[in-house]
């Protein structure tokens, strides 16, 4: 895959993204350019639109209004084009439970019309670097937490995509996995490819992501660089004064603890 | 491609039955009775061959097959989710990809086999040269397609409207009240055209409705090669491959669009409602305690109950796969009642066994749905499983449930019979009816508690549609287990029908009826409790497997 430079269009393109459920509003026009080749870190607090956004960027959720251009490619007009050239690691997971780690990568590649023995080969690559190798004959549904975001990862990066969504990729993940996945996004970005992906660890986003995305009540605050994001501060600081921390509440939950009992 | 959806779909079905012995055996014990039913039917209808019934015969049963795979999976056992297409969401697949394959993998199992054959059945029997033979086994293709079809974009229409807001509520009644109304129109065409043609002639003159149908069509055309005339015969088939083709475009329409979009309402029912939703173990639900607020101080097990009742029919109404468990019922007791003529004359001189069978299925049908009390429930169940230190408590639990049921089942009854009441002027077979079909929701209801606790499994809530069943070979041990609910109901309600037998039908069994039903009830949870009790951490396990 050829290192894209800046003056290609930008890998992921959303302009004006909203998404309404009921009366809640989960997005209310997110627009955000990715510039291709970078690692972009979206952080927000919880209800932020992180999802919503993700799902309706990766066409998994149709968008109330606005667009968004993959390379170039409109996801909801041209999706077989689109899908074809990312990979995405969902929240939920949703896998064939009821096939093995293998198995699943088998087909998932086959049904992307890949070659057979490619699929094969890579499935089993993936497995070992990912340390699923022995867990490779297990069913999907007896996998652990870690293990199943691990077999999600693979399924994702099958294909060799050229822009990688991630969401909350490290969410219940001990740190074991948590390593091997890590070093394979590494080596995944080092080729010049995409990654975008949502987290509430700013630890990691800051030490993975060179653009940085904060998210809050459906729209974005702020997105820049690292170092534009956090002016010197660390993340943690910079995210709780873009975001506003809520102020402490004295003299509640006084029943709460040891001495009211 | 499509190959790879099929060998896809084989394997899934593989690994769901590994290290599960219950399914295994439930699709063992299916197998065999497949394995003896198939040529059963398959015989009796070619025996028909050269028979002046076996055109119209042909007919009907190419009718019935294609109504009952449309309808069935609304009311029962649901579709074959075992490929479950949200899986395939991310995939590159165009539309024309996606629809063959998906199309293929519902084709994969042991239901369009069985239904193959019954529908070759027919071929044997009204065929009779070379070329109609032909045409029959297209015409049994295409109307297995047509089946298969069918059920899937009922189903995934249907889910959508139940998982829609509110506001189609009043559209999925309408569809409901289509349909119902729709076979008592053709029930009150067929009295009319059998009165017509004289008594004996109902095969022929039900098939001379039916024949208009698409898979009605397909059937005549088989007739009319083995008459030579091809032409007709291939009008006819066009007719039904047309018909194929619409459905399946719909279908997969509905699922672009359900895997696309997401659930307006549970999203702000969640939101509205957190603290309603939260384990009702631990809280009494404000809109039942309300009442019970000016009692002092309720009995444990007493407000335990009721706590449940309250979060079983806020879930009646939220969650879409109690509301189309419900939908089906409701849709499958008008179609009876009217079928079985009781809206106009069949009432009237009708004997106690008429009213028997009428009634009782009603509530049988109610209680079959809970047989599965904990399986909807789902991983949530630790919930009250961390609240349950007595067998006591779990009594509670199904007590609350089934006092949901019956709040919901209960008024619908009444409002059933009520209706017949006034559509033909009389109290006493109405109100025997109304008191008969408690007794029998409450004896299935206390059956099904027992079933509830020795025979849980998971069901799984699809975007795509709420009427999956427990997946592979599940669906099997489900079918047994409504089938065992069925004759044990049966059985236990024979003292009642008995005694309906010797006195006269009227409104003491609306004492009689309630009463006796409450008491199974009562026994079924008590049983059910103890054993459910010691054995609640694999309960939970089961129930909270994905599937």
């Amino acid at each position: 895959m050829a290192c894209s430079d800046r003056t290609a269009p930008p890998a992921v393109a959303a302009r004006g993204l909203c998404k309404r459920f009921g009366s809640r509003i989960a997005a209310a026009g997110v627009t955000l350019l990715v510039p291709a080749g970078s690692f972009c870190g979206l952080v927000g607090p919880n209800g932020a639109g992180k999802t919503t956004t993700l799902s309706m960027m990766t066409g998994l959720l149709r968008p109330d209004a606005g667009t968004v251009e993959i390379a170039g490619r409109d996801v909801w007009r041209d999706p077989v084009g689109v899908k074809a050239v990312i990979g995405v690691l969902p929240e939920g997971l949703r896998l064939f439970e009821r096939l093995s780690g293998r198995e699943l990568l088998g087909y998932l590649g086959r049904l992307r019309g890949m070659p057979a023995a490619e699929v094969d080969a890579r499935a089993d690559e993936l497995l070992a670097v990912l340390d699923l190798a022995r867990d490779a004959r297990t069913l999907v549904v007896d996998y652990s937490a870690g293990m199943r975001k691990k077999i999600a990862l693979a399924a994702a990066l099958l294909h060799n995509p050229r822009v990688l969504f991630l969401d909350e990729p490290f969410e219940g993940v001990d740190p074991v996995s948590a390593q091997a996945i890590r070093a394979v996004l590494d080596a995944y970005t080092a080729s010049g490819s995409t990654v975008i992906f949502s987290s509430h660890v700013l630890e990691l986003v800051e030490s993975l992501c060179d653009f940085v995305a904060v998210m809050s009540g459906g729209q974005i605050l702020t997105f820049g660089t690292l170092a534009q994001v956090c002016q010197g501060r660390p993340l943690q600081q910079a995210f709780l004064s873009i975001v506003g921390a809520p102020a402490q509440q004295h003299g509640r939950l006084t029943w709460l603890g040891n001495s009211s009992r | 491609m499509a190959w790879q959806f099929v060998t896809l779909k084989l394997r899934l079905m593989a690994g769901a039955l590994r290290g599960s012995p219950a399914r295994l055996a439930g699709l063992i014990v299916a197998g065999v009775a497949g394995l003896y039913a198939m040529p059963a039917a398959f015989a009796l209808l070619a025996a028909l061959h050269g028979r002046e019934v076996a055109a119209g015969t042909g007919v009907l049963v190419f009718t019935a097959v294609a109504v009952n795979w449309a309808l069935l999976p609304l009311f029962a056992f649901g579709t074959d989710e075992t490929l479950d297409p949200a899986r395939l969401a991310l995939l590159p697949l165009r539309r024309r990809t996606l629809t063959v394959g998906l199309f293929a993998a519902a084709l994969t199992g042991i239901g369009p086999v069985v239904t193959f054959v019954v529908l070759l059945g027919v071929v044997a029997a009204v065929a009779d040269s070379p070329g109609s033979v032909a045409v029959g086994v297209l015409a049994a293709a295409l109307n297995l397609a047509l089946c298969v079809t069918a059920s899937r974009a009922l189903t995934t229409g249907f889910s959508r409207l139940l998982r829609s807001r509110r506001g189609s509520d009043a559209g999925l009644i309408a569809g409901a009240l289509l349909v119902a109304v729709t076979v008592v129109a053709g029930n009150i065409a067929l009295r009319a055209q059998a009165a017509r043609g004289g008594l004996g002639r109902e095969v022929d003159a039900a098939a001379g409705i039916a024949r208009w149908t698409p898979p009605g069509m397909l059937a005549h055309a088989i007739g009319d090669a083995a008459r030579g005339a091809y032409p007709l015969a291939f009008a006819g088939l066009a007719a039904g491959a047309v018909s194929v083709l619409a459905l399946l475009w719909a279908w997969v329409a509905l699922l672009g669009h359900a895997l696309t979009s997401q659930d307006g309402q549970s999203r702000g029912a969640r939101r509205r409602s957190a603290g309603a939703a939260a384990p009702a173990a631990v809280r009494v639900v404000p809109a039942a305690g309300s009442a019970a607020a000016a009692v002092p101080h309720p009995p444990a097990g007493v407000s335990r109950a009721r706590a449940v009742a309250a979060k079983e029919l806020r879930y009646t109404w939220r969650d879409p796969r109690r509301r189309a468990a419900w939908l089906g019922l409701a849709t499958a007791l008008l179609i009876t009642l009217s079928a079985a003529g009781l809206a106009t004359d069949g009432l009237a001189r009708s004997s106690g066994a008429v009213l028997a069978v009428a009634a009782c299925y009603p509530g049988v049908l109610a209680g079959v749905q809970a047989a599965n009390q904990f399986g909807l429930d789902g991983g949530a169940l630790w919930l009250n499983v961390a609240a349950t230190w007595r067998a006591r408590q779990l009594r509670a639990d199904l007590a609350g449930k089934n006092l949901a049921c019956a709040l919901v089942a209960v008024p619908f009854f009444t409002a059933l019979y009520a209706a017949l009441g006034l559509a033909v002027h009389q109290v006493r077979y109405p109100a025997a009816g109304l008191g008969l079909s408690i007794a029998a929701l409450g004896v299935s209801l206390g059956i099904a508690s027992i079933a509830s606790v020795l025979l849980p499994y998971p069901v799984p809530d699809r975007r795509a549609s709420a009427f999956g069943g427990g997946g592979t070979g599940r669906g099997c041990l489900a079918a047994l287990t409504s089938a065992g609910i069925l004759v044990l109901a049966a059985l236990l309600l024979s003292p009642l029908l008995a005694a309906l037998a010797t006195l006269h039908a009227g409104p003491w069994l609306l004492v009689a009826g309630p009463s006796y039903g409450a008491a199974v009830a009562w026994a079924g949870r008590a049983i059910a409790s103890g054993l459910g009790y010691r054995r609640l951490p694999e309960l939970l396990a089961e129930v909270s497997r994905t599937v």
